[in-house]
């Protein structure tokens, strides 16, 4: 299969942030695609990020830092973005419609085409083959763009994690100008081609997204929790760089007081006790996450991952249904997937968790779950293929 | 014959037709079970005996002749004992009148605490209920 990319040419990926987003869905999303790349190709990374020097290397990538003068900058642009994020989240549920917000958009775009403008000469002397952006609120980098290679092909990875954002200028624009936009889900490449033009289509192809797990995690629970059976819930203490508290974890404690409930964040794990109010805290290594996934009742993801839904994903491929909020990215796995249900508010959730519990349905959901993720998420093979063969297209169609 | 699989779809509209009749239901709290009838601790036979045969003789019977000599010297003889036995036959006697008095008592208390948690039981569905009609009214 061709990737379209002759061999070690140069490909470029403007990304608005790097390093600060690795550990995010949107982030891993990006690197997976680029990683593709980069056996065949030398990628050249731009993010607006500072960097102590001009160019670094990272693993497969040379990233070239345009170092924004203001860091202040891209902080505030993220954070517009993520509060439009919620904002829209929100409106476009009560009205099924995305709510638009023209004028800060506008705004964002004059300022940040001139950070990206430091990437013309390097641009130019690079002469790409293909330009992957990675995002969608940020287009200031087309300017860049045509002034330094006009004819490139350009890859949109939207990582669109609302509908709401598909509704900034900035991603129209992204849109008409790209050749191919390559998504890591199905519901993602349903609301990209809800938006798109009927007389200009780029090509929208879902690749998918790869969430490895470890084998070993089938063969040995996690040592404290041996012979327990358990309720793990995925619910983040903060968000948006905030506190929140961690209410679904608090609720299940209290509805199931004789269940330990096993709660799951950034920072690591904690084991509740109802019974006797003891709290044990432990940060896992990725392998005992999986162990701790693969041995539990059931998992309820709270706070889903807004891309995929990772940690979904990762417990379905460790054969262990799932209880997640409708509307979510994991409610496409709950319900397409078979891996388990959804549920809109604390009295379904509890009811959920109940018939998860003790209902005949677990085993039949763990394993149509399991069926369905390692097709779709355990296949890095398929992946590749998927990314090359959109790429392919694209490079063929700019032709 | 094996039943179809059911959706997980179909598992969650079962899952809401639950929370929904639980949500419009009026809460209801059952009032605590009674214990069973019991006689009144003062009112047993055994106290009753007790009362009535708990003093000794202190004396033999008046016969007259040889019997009542020799009862006269053994009940002289035995007489700071009988009089110790009648003490404490009669401290166990007053003992058992506290302790039926007091049983009777805590089992009163006790039936009032329960009447009084089941009216307030009942004084707490009637203001959940006010609420829920509040709630739905707005």
């Amino acid at each position: 299969m061709t990737s379209g990319i002759d061999h070690r040419d140069p490909v470029v990926l403007f990304s608005t942030s790097w390093n600060t987003h690795v550990r995010t869905e949107m982030g891993a999303f990006v690197r997976q695609v680029a990683g593709s790349l980069a056996a065949t190709a030398d990628v050249v990374v731009f993010t607006l990020e500072s960097g102590p020097h001009t160019r670094f290397v990272d693993g497969a990538f040379s990233v070239h830092p345009l170092d924004a003068h203001d860091r202040s900058e891209v902080l505030h642009r993220e954070l517009i973005s993520s509060a439009l994020s919620s904002t829209n989240r929100h409106a476009a549920r009560q009205h099924d419609e995305p709510a638009q917000h023209p004028t800060i958009g506008a705004d964002r775009k004059g300022a940040s085409a001139d950070s990206w403008r430091r990437a013309n000469r390097l641009l130019h002397e690079l002469n790409p083959s293909l330009v992957l952006i990675s995002g969608l609120s940020d287009s200031g980098m087309i300017a860049a763009l045509d002034a330094s290679a006009p004819d490139t092909p350009v890859v949109l990875l939207p990582t669109v994690v609302n509908r709401g954002s598909l509704a900034l200028p900035s991603s129209t624009a992204l849109l008409d100008r790209a050749q191919a936009v390559l998504v890591a889900s199905e519901p993602e490449r349903v609301e990209v081609a809800q938006v798109l033009p009927q007389d200009r289509r780029p090509i929208v192809r879902n690749v998918g997204y790869v969430v490895p797990t470890a084998a070993i995690a089938q063969r040995e629970p996690v040592t404290a929790l041996a012979g327990q059976s358990y309720v793990v819930v995925h619910d983040e203490h903060r968000l948006f760089g905030l506190d929140r508290e961690q209410r679904h974890a608090r609720f299940l404690t209290c509805a199931f007081p004789e269940t330990p409930i096993v709660v799951v964040n950034e920072s690591g794990v904690e084991l509740w006790l109802a019974g006797n109010g003891e709290t044990l805290t432990a940060t896992v290594g990725s392998a005992d996450l999986d162990r701790l996934l693969a041995w539990a009742l059931l998992t309820v993801d709270a706070t889903p991952g807004p891309l995929v839904s990772s940690l979904s994903i990762r417990s379905l491929r460790n054969g262990t249904p799932i209880v997640v909020p409708e509307g979510s990215r994991a409610h496409y796995h709950a319900e397409i997937g078979g891996g388990g249900l959804w549920y809109r508010d604390l009295a379904e959730l509890r009811e959920a968790v109940r018939e998860m519990k003790a209902g005949p349905h677990r085993e039949r959901f763990g394993t149509e779950g399991r069926v369905y993720a390692d097709t779709a998420y355990g296949r890095p093979r398929r992946f590749l293929d998927q990314v090359r063969s959109a790429i392919g297209a694209c490079s063929d169609g700019a032709r | 014959m094996e039943r179809e699989p059911v959706s997980a779809s179909e598992v969650v509209r079962e899952l809401r037709e639950t929370v929904e009749s639980d949500r419009s239901a009026s809460l209801t709290i059952r009032p605590l079970t009674a214990p069973p009838k019991r006689e009144r601790l003062e009112d047993h036979p055994g106290l009753r005996y007790l009362h009535d045969n708990w003093v000794l003789p202190d004396q033999p019977a008046k016969s007259g002749g040889f019997r009542e000599r020799i009862g006269r010297v053994v009940f002289g003889s035995l007489q700071n004992y009988l009089e110790s036995e009648r003490e404490l036959l009669a401290n166990m006697v007053r003992l058992n009148d506290a302790l039926a008095k007091r049983c009777d008592a805590l089992e009163a208390d006790l039936k009032a605490a329960r009447d009084a948690i089941d009216a307030r039981d009942a004084e707490l569905v009637g203001y959940v209920d006010s609420l829920r009609r509040e709630v739905s009214e707005r």
